[in-house]
């Protein structure tokens, strides 16, 4: 796979076996969530998932992942405050959000690209288009 | 007549007096001390054109009496000259004096006219105040429930997206891979089919919502038996209670009296709870009863679940809310099931609520009234929708004729009231006995008996009903015999004061016809008052011979009974003189404390339909009043005066 190649892949097996999580995928829906993360882990990528804002940030800060997916609405921390925090930490500002959201109105785009958000997607979403989607951030950012 | 008279008689009393005079001697009269102040006197108490007439009258008598030789005092010339100058001047003083009166009277009668004015200007100044809170507030309630609509759309779809999310991922990941293990495989079609279930409750929930909303959820009320109606929910419960391992524990009363009310929609009220009991229980038991509180039966749904926040309790009957703490494996609602729950019990005259511990249990109360009298079913003509009017009771309308009770039905709820229907008195009391109505718009005020029947129910519950009165006018259809106003007992200056408002002159000349001695002096004295000249009568007829040719600025009809009030008023409309002349009916006010009324006039128009704007202000500007301020004071304000025209 072509990503195993790239930088941020780093060690496989360099600390301990353990593979390093590039991406966090956080939502308050367990479906949502499983499907995120069997589609994504399903193409190579490690993923690792949080079902309410607190823990996403927890799992952010311990995990320093590439790639953030962010339910707007969920319990104690929304998407957006989360990003806003991202974006604002020197330390995690290079990770790219894509904000996901249920609510397709276009204040809420808007809103996340304030917040500093890299992508914004509605639900219901194609698996497909999240991984196409993810690959060329991805790719991008590595430019 | 007799005032003429009596002025002829003081004036030939002058001339009498003066030729008395005269022929004993002038100023040297023995009579002229007694005389001379009677004549003064006589001259000040009558008409001045008459006493012209009595001077000239005297002249030509002394002339005749010259000729003839009777006058025994040879010093002619200087006695007329005396008497005349004597007279001339009783004349001039009489003049002035007269002229004085006249000046103070119209000066006085301005005072009054001008009083009068303020009041009435006071008086509408005040309606006006009323008229436009009660509008603000109607602005403010439309505002809010758009702002509502508005809400409900975004959470329904919120709501809907997520179960479609899903499903559209998994079936997508279904047919992207082909190397899903077969276990996955079949996790992934159950939560596909999960989640369509979910989606079908959501879009279910939706429609019943919409339907108690919009007034199309017809109720089927009927005695239920509470016995009855929790067994027949426990079993639709008991194979998830089962399911989890939860016993269900039932509590009821053998001498609960049977409830009134929708079976199906309390049946769906009491699983709401057990399912939300049954899901938020992770073990221990569910317990389901009824017992009796006051003429309310109260049904509880208690679990030993992980309990409610108290500053979730208050916001869990709200559309769309869901306890939410991030706990995965939460079983998840649409957030409508307990938002439903409240919807059906408060149509139903009851109150929802719940009591809890967190972690200890919840329970959820609701209560529905119980039937007080062995009545059967009375679902015929009874098809409402839910009371949720800011917390007010919906507007009963009580009135025979189903086409009216229809569209005026129709009209209120199109400016956003809730309505129930009901074609008699009786059936109203039953009506409003399970939901209590937060105002009662009727048409039976001809009929006291039955008003009274009504005010003694409303008296007997402590319910304040507003009996809004509606004047179809005509009931023939035909706009021409519309009247062009109401007086309402008790009269009052204001009302008569706005009624001459209509003829901008003080002074109008109005037939009365009434039955009623009392009425009619009444309506005489109170225009009287104001400078009008009233002629009474008992028929059509007999006004119509009375006025002649001068026919009245305005013919007020009493308290006849509809059909002989219809009749004058065709009658007195083929008179040709009376053609023009505005009518005014009275109507029976007077109906006490719990009954307030409010009149308006209702034409026909061209197409025979009522035009129901005026009695939906009416009706508007009441119900706002009640709610707002419900003193007898406030309420007297728009109960009295001229609705209409």
């Amino acid at each position: 796979m072509d990503n195993r190649r790239t930088g941020w892949f780093t060690a496989l097996g360099e600390d301990g076996g353990h593979m390093a999580v590039q991406i966090v995928v956080a939502d308050d829906e367990p479906h949502v969530v499983r499907a995120l993360s069997f589609v994504l882990t399903k193409e190579g990528f490690s993923v690792a998932v949080a079902a309410n804002g607190e823990e996403a940030l927890a799992r952010i800060r311990e995990e320093r992942p590439r790639l953030v997916f962010l339910d707007i609405v969920m319990p104690k921390l929304t998407g957006m405050e989360i990003c806003k925090t991202i974006k604002a930490d020197p330390e995690l500002k290079d990770s790219l959000v894509i904000i996901l959201t249920c609510k397709g109105q276009e204040l809420d785009r808007q809103n996340s690209m304030l917040a500093g958000a890299d992508e914004f997607l509605t639900k219901p979403f194609s698996p497909r288009e999240v991984v196409t989607l993810a690959r060329s951030l991805l790719t991008r950012g590595e430019a | 007549m007799n005032v003429r008279w009596m002025d002829v008689v003081q004036a030939a009393s002058i001339i009498l007096l003066l030729a008395i005079c005269l022929l004993t001697g002038g100023s040297q009269s023995p009579f002229r001390f007694a005389f001379y102040p009677l004549i003064v006197l006589l001259a000040l108490r009558i008409d001045f054109a008459l006493l012209l007439k009595a001077g000239f009258t005297f002249s030509i008598l002394f002339v005749l009496l010259v000729i003839l030789d009777r006058v025994p005092n040879r010093h002619l010339p200087g006695l007329l000259a005396e008497t005349l100058s004597f007279f001339l001047v009783t004349m001039a003083t009489a003049f002035a004096t007269r002229t004085l009166a006249a000046e103070r009277e119209r000066a006085e009668n301005a005072t009054a006219t001008f009083h009068s004015l303020s009041e009435d200007l006071k008086h509408r100044t005040m309606n006006l105040q009323m008229t436009l809170e009660a509008l603000s507030e109607a602005h403010k309630r439309l505002q809010e429930s758009d702002r509502e609509k508005t809400t409900f759309l975004a959470n329904v779809s919120h709501e809907l997206r997520t179960p479609l999310s899903s499903i559209r991922s998994y079936s997508e990941i279904l047919l992207t891979y082909n190397d899903i293990d077969s276990e996955t495989r079949q996790d992934f079609i159950r939560t596909i089919n999960s989640e369509s279930e979910r989606m079908t409750t959501l879009v279910n929930q939706n429609l019943d919502l919409i339907r108690i909303e919009s007034g199309k959820m017809e109720l089927n009320i009927c005695q239920i038996k509470p016995a009855e109606l929790i067994a027949g929910s426990v079993k639709v419960v008991t194979p998830m209670a089962q399911e989890k391992g939860l016993a269900l524990e039932l509590d009821i009363p053998s001498d609960i009296p049977a409830i009134r009310g929708d079976r199906q929609q309390l049946t769906q009220v009491l699983i709401n709870l057990l399912n939300n009991a049954i899901k938020f229980t992770a073990e221990g038991r569910i317990s389901v009863g009824v017992h009796l509180n006051g003429d309310l039966a109260e049904f509880f749904v208690a679990d030993t679940g992980e309990g409610i926040f108290p500053e979730e309790q208050e916001v869990i009957f709200d559309e769309f809310f869901r306890i939410s703490d991030g706990v995965p494996d939460r079983p998840r609602g649409s957030g409508l099931g307990l938002s439903i729950a409240k919807k059906i019990v408060a149509f139903h005259g009851g109150r929802i609520w719940v009591g809890s511990t967190p972690g200890k249990g919840s329970t959820f109360h609701f209560t529905v009234p119980v039937t007080t009298e062995e009545a059967g079913s009375v679902d015929d003509g009874f098809q409402g929708t839910a009371v949720t009017q800011g917390g007010y009771g919906p507007i009963l309308v009580l009135y025979e004729s189903a086409a009216i009770r229809q569209s005026l039905r129709k009209r209120l709820e199109k400016v956003g009231y809730q309505t129930l229907g009901a074609d008699t008195p009786q059936r109203g009391q039953e009506i409003a006995a399970a939901v209590k109505p937060g105002l009662i718009v009727a048409d039976f005020s001809e009929r006291s008996d039955k008003v009274q029947g009504l005010e003694t129910w409303a008296k007997e519950h402590g319910i304040e009903v507003l009996l809004a009165t509606l004047y179809l006018s005509p009931a023939s259809g035909d706009l021409s015999l519309a009247a062009h106003g109401f007086l309402e007992k008790p009269f009052d200056k204001y009302q008569i004061a706005s009624l001459l408002d209509r003829f901008q002159k003080s002074r109008g000349k109005f037939s009365i016809i009434s039955p009623e001695q009392e009425e009619a002096r009444q309506l005489q004295v109170l225009l009287g008052a104001e400078g009008c000249s009233t002629a009474l009568f008992l028929d059509g007829e007999e006004a119509a011979r009375a006025s002649g040719s001068a026919p009245p600025h305005a013919v007020i009809i009493g308290s006849f009974p509809p059909h002989r009030r219809e009749e004058i008023v065709t009658f007195l409309k083929g008179v040709p003189q009376f053609g023009n002349s505005p009518f005014f009916l009275v109507q029976g006010g007077g109906c006490g404390r719990y009954i307030k009324t409010v009149t308006a006039t209702v034409p026909v128009d061209k197409n025979g339909g009522e035009v129901l704007y005026p009695l939906i202000a009416a009706i508007e500007k009441a119900y706002a009043l009640k709610w707002r301020k419900d003193t007898d004071g406030e309420g007297e304000a728009y109960g009295r005066g001229l609705a209409g025209g």
